[in-house]
């Protein structure tokens, strides 16, 4: 059976249904690593600020998504 | 469960198959996964007391290289539920983000980071609300969702089941309907650990009763 890549290089490229798949999946992937990352960056000290800073998000929107699973504070 | 076409067919389930489907949700909580997929369901069926589940063992696909693949693979159920070969196209390897991630946090992390992602509003099957409308196992008061994958391998079962006028779905014919899932990690684990290309395991399945 072929691996996943293989399939994937004989789908062709420009299909609009594997590319915008992959849109959603690299989304989801985003939104999972963010998770892990500001987990990280809080375990460590980081403020919301500067993990904010490195989104390129306000704030707000990290202390958001992220406060009440990685702890309050400033 | 909730699909309406799924009904009829959850009644003719074999109880050899029951168990397995409970199998698969006592090892996604075991390990600590936020869903049921059908890499649970393939851990399950690989270690179940049946002839069928017995060839697929004697083709490498073990409960314990099972295990090994999806403990690996899961990233702690932060990677379980990604559409791996839309990735694939645009040259993200998965299994490689998930080591990457595994060497850098430790498998806690990933796990934490699982457990928190269920309720991300992007995965399929949660819906802007960010209710759960779908499929699902329950006991002892813990919910699990089940991913398509699940569902998958009953459909694929009930096909064959069809196919060979049988009038009742087996452990049989749920082992050739795994073998046709394309969510979740059962497919990529699959083809990593059967000694034969699954074509021929889907003969040597056929051959067994």
């Amino acid at each position: 059976m072929e691996s996943s890549t293989e399939i994937a290089e004989a789908a062709s490229s420009t299909d609009p249904d594997v590319g915008l798949r992959a849109v959603a999946a690299l989304r989801v992937l985003a939104e999972r690593l963010e998770i892990l990352q500001v987990d990280n960056a809080r375990r460590l000290g980081w403020s919301w600020q500067d993990i904010a800073a490195r989104l390129g998000v306000t704030k707000q929107t990290v202390h958001r998504k992220h406060g009440k699973r990685a702890g309050e504070g400033r | 469960m909730a699909k309406r076409g799924i009904r009829p067919v959850l009644e003719r389930l074999a109880p050899g198959v029951r168990a397995i489907q409970w199998g698969a949700f006592d090892h996604a909580i075991r390990l600590g996964h936020a869903s049921i997929g059908s890499e649970h369901v393939l851990l399950a069926l690989a270690g179940a007391d049946h002839p069928a589940a017995a060839v697929l063992r004697a083709h490498g696909v073990t409960p314990e290289r099972v295990e090994e693949q999806v403990t690996r693979r899961a990233g702690g159920g932060m990677f379980t539920d990604l559409d791996r070969t839309a990735l694939a196209a645009v040259g993200i390897d998965v299994d490689a983000v998930c080591a990457r991630m595994t060497e850098s946090f430790g498998p806690e992390a990933l796990s934490r980071a699982g457990r928190a992602s269920v309720r991300d509003h992007r995965s399929a099957w949660w819906n802007p609300r960010r209710q759960y409308v779908g499929p699902g196992a329950q006991r002892n008061g813990v919910f699990l969702p089940s991913r398509p994958g699940v569902i998958q391998c009953l459909h694929h079962a009930h096909v064959a089941e069809q196919s060979r006028h049988d009038s009742q779905i087996s452990v049989g014919h749920f082992a050739l309907g795994i073998l046709s899932v394309t969510d979740g990690l059962a497919p990529v684990i699959l083809a990593e650990l059967s000694d034969v290309p699954l074509s021929a395991l889907r003969s040597a399945l056929m051959d067994t009763r």
